[in-house]
């Protein structure tokens, strides 16, 4: 009876552990096979389409995995402040901030979640979809404090090898 | 263009976002008051102002703050004081990456310039989303070659910060915000000083406050290295208010008034 509860324990408390390392680990994969990028840092200019205005109309889209468990991939608009990289994934948040991670043909999708609290905290959704060497980069991003909640939803279309 | 320290100091105001105009804010006169109950007899020269950006973020926030005054009209909402309400709405539905935003930076940015320009040493205090913007333009100034020269103050158009009540803490805002801008070789350091209140749910983000202990909101961005040139510190107060009503009740708190005393006399 004790090795069984013993071994049942061990299965139920390793095995999501595992499953969700992988799911950062595989969220970092995919993104780099998606771009199809084998140097440290990438860079690709872009346009925004169908997002507001007051974003600008130019977007820039980086992969950064110089640094070990301090990768992301980000997002960067016209008025984006110098100080910030961008909207996106961050690889340095903990393994279970990765909740999607889903690649199908030339569609990749993944989603973080990082939570300060259960009443606060952002959820990034992106969904990237590459045809004829366009990719078009769709985030959208909701923030909540407490009692509110605000989503914005942009476009940024770029070319590879452009 | 270098700063004189025999000039005034000049304590730069940048407050949160709230409902009604630019004209409604007055936070820049309780600093004053608040530095002048601290200094006593000391003949402290010093001016206050307010960077006002409120106007121009009315425009671009309107339909928020439609749906703040429906909160703000329900009992529930009555209960908690409009103003502690626009905060954090204001907070969430900021957009940092948006023109209005860069204009709002590139104003305080100017501002800051102006008071430099003048040679008057600058100190900025601010509050809450304000201490978000204050953080992009001070980073931005440091990485501008005309400035921030470390071993030389005078070239610093901001000689310190205090942040009050400030969500840099909060993932929304501190998830692409990595670091601050390193100062170089030297040994005078920057200072930023971040007052919190425990129940200030809008620094923790939970509904109930945070415990003291082990929590770095400012003090994350401390580096090892000694060329970032900075002393960041976290301060927690007891404002004697709690929840929404401690994220405004930073003013005249003696703890706040004390660490800018030390600042702008040090």
């Amino acid at each position: 009876m004790i090795p069984f509860v013993l071994i049942s324990f061990l299965l139920l408390t390793t095995m999501p552990a595992y499953s969700v390392a992988t799911l950062k680990q595989q969220a970092s994969a995919a993104v780099k096979k998606f771009f199809q990028v084998t140097e440290p840092v990438a860079e690709f200019q872009g346009r925004y389409v169908d997002t507001p205005p007051e974003y600008g109309e130019t977007c820039r889209v980086r992969l950064d995995f110089s640094e070990p468990g301090k990768e992301y991939f980000t997002i960067r608009g016209a008025y984006t402040p110098s100080t910030s990289i961008g909207d996106g994934m961050y690889f340095d948040a903990p393994d279970d901030t990765f909740v999607t991670v889903n690649s199908e043909g030339d569609t990749l999708i993944l989603e973080q979640r990082l939570r300060d609290s259960f009443s606060t905290g952002t959820h990034t959704y992106m969904r990237l979809h590459k045809q004829s060497g366009v990719v078009t980069v769709t985030i959208k991003e909701t923030s909540r404090l407490l009692l509110f909640s605000s989503t914005q939803t942009k476009h940024c279309v770029i070319l590879l090898g452009g | 263009m270098a700063v004189d320290p025999t000039k005034p100091r000049t304590v730069l105001v940048i407050h949160g976002v709230q409902t009604g105009d630019g004209a409604d804010l007055n936070q820049h006169q309780l600093i004053k008051q608040l530095l002048e109950s601290r200094l006593g007899n000391m003949p402290l020269k010093f001016t206050t102002d307010l960077f006002r950006y409120e106007d121009l973020n009315d425009q671009a926030q309107s339909k928020y703050q439609k749906l703040i005054k429906l909160i703000v009209a329900n009992p529930v909402g009555q209960a908690l004081t409009s103003t502690a309400i626009d905060l954090i709405g204001d907070v969430v539905t900021a957009r940092l990456d948006t023109s209005t935003a860069a204009k709002i930076r590139q104003g305080f940015k100017d501002k800051i310039l102006e008071i430099f320009d003048a040679g008057n040493p600058c100190y900025v205090v601010a509050h809450s989303l304000g201490s978000i913007y204050a953080f992009d333009v001070i980073n931005d100034l440091m990485s501008e070659e005309a400035f921030f020269e470390r071993q030389s103050r005078r070239t610093w158009p901001v000689q310190g910060l205090i942040t009050l009540g400030s969500p840099i803490g909060l993932s929304m805002f501190n998830k692409g915000r990595k670091r601050v801008h390193a100062l170089g070789e030297g040994d005078k350091m920057f200072r930023w000083v971040n007052y919190w209140d425990r129940t200030d749910p809008v620094v923790s983000g939970k509904m109930f406050g945070q415990n003291l202990t082990g929590y770095e909101i400012a003090e994350k961005y401390r580096s090892p290295s000694p060329k970032q040139g900075w002393v960041i510190r976290d301060r927690p107060v007891d404002t004697g208010k709690v929840w929404l009503l401690a994220h405004v009740a930073y003013w005249d708190n003696p703890t706040v008034g004390d660490g800018l005393f030390d600042m702008v006399t040090n």
